[in-house]
């Protein structure tokens, strides 16, 4: 398909001119990253899966309120952020994030275990923030985003993300002392 | 500066291609730093290749299926007043033809023949401007029916 490298917001041109099915190709780049928000805010896949539909069906109907200020992603992350924090709000279940398995990917039995090991170190860095301030490290860590593009889709202030991304990384370099990993890497 | 300092600099930095210069000359001597750092940068490289949770159904056919059913589609991109301002400029072009010299030059230069093909021509302009306007925007129709079971009953 000869939209598959065009970028996010010439594709939103293209929807907004009628084109309503190269909107799959937004849906099948951003699914995840959206599923994971919801996952955060919501703890159950068949809540975050509908959250995911949900937010892109809202994405869609509000397409032509992106002016393109921003990139899209931040575009489509804050309203997932916003309706993830209403559905939060409104659910008010919280569980411990130890319940949720995070993934692991096998590449090979000895990656696959340091994957594993690292994951649950960062894991319990997350478990040990504060719950408004998970997804924050989410953003950081999954979605390579910096601290001022976290605290334009959050709100929260800079400062704040900040410190709290510090107890995360500094949770997960104690974490990292001593497993495998750092075995791994000084071989 | 000492490891630990150079540690809690490193983790607070945002943007790691910058680091600061005194870090960057700590890390050109200190082999343990230089490493734990390594191991932290490759791990928080890993990070951004996967995601925190695993998904595995693929949804954009049903979010697909949904929005095609919600019966909502951005095929008007032109606004209506542009639509009403050239549709004026086109009556009010037809109509200003007899006050200009425009058509007695064009006959002079063409001969009278020329009046039926300028006539056609707008003709086909009038035409393909309401084709237009009919096909974008269907919804102006949909009371066509209601006015003219209206128009009957006065009307018989």
């Amino acid at each position: 398909m000869k939209h598959d490298q065009s970028t996010d917001e010439h594709i939103v041109k293209e929807v907004l001119q009628g084109n309503t099915n190269i909107f799959r190709i937004l849906v099948n780049r951003y699914q995840k990253q959206v599923f994971n928000i919801g996952m955060r805010f919501l703890r159950n896949e068949d809540d975050s899966y509908d959250f995911a539909q949900e937010v892109f069906i809202r994405a869609y109907q509000k397409l032509s309120m992106f002016k393109g200020l921003s990139p899209f992603r931040f575009w489509l992350y804050k309203l997932a952020y916003n309706m993830g924090i209403n559905k939060f709000k409104a659910k008010k279940d919280i569980r411990d994030l130890e319940n949720i398995d995070l993934v692991s990917k096998e590449k090979n039995p000895e990656g696959s275990h340091i994957e594993t090991e690292i994951r649950k170190i960062l894991s319990n860095a997350i478990s040990e923030l504060p719950e408004p301030y998970r997804i924050c490290v989410d953003f950081y860590f999954f979605m390579g985003m910096s601290y001022a593009e976290i605290s334009e889709i959050t709100q929260i202030p800079v400062n704040t993300i900040k410190s709290n991304v510090f107890r995360a990384k500094k949770i997960l370099h104690n974490g990292l002392k001593g497993t495998i990993a750092e075995e791994y890497n000084e071989m | 500066m000492k490891c630990e300092k150079t540690m809690e600099k490193y983790l607070e930095q945002d943007d790691y291609t910058r680091l600061p210069i005194m870090l960057r000359m700590h890390l050109l001597f200190c082999r343990r730093c230089r490493n734990e750092i390594r191991l932290l940068s490759d791990t928080m490289d890993y990070f951004q290749e996967t995601s925190p949770f695993h998904m595995d159904r693929d949804i954009s056919e049903s979010v697909m299926n949904r929005i095609l059913k919600l019966d909502e589609n951005y095929s008007h991109t032109m606004s209506n007043f542009k639509w009403l301002a050239v549709g004026s400029f086109i009556i009010l072009s037809i109509m200003a033809l007899p006050f200009n010299e425009s058509f007695t030059w064009m006959k002079g230069h063409f001969g009278g023949n020329l009046e039926i093909p300028l006539t056609m021509v707008m003709g086909v302009g009038i035409t393909i401007y309401v084709s237009l306007f009919a096909g974008t925007h269907p919804e102006a129709f949909q009371y066509r029916d209601k006015i003219e079971r209206f128009i009957h009953r006065i009307i018989p």
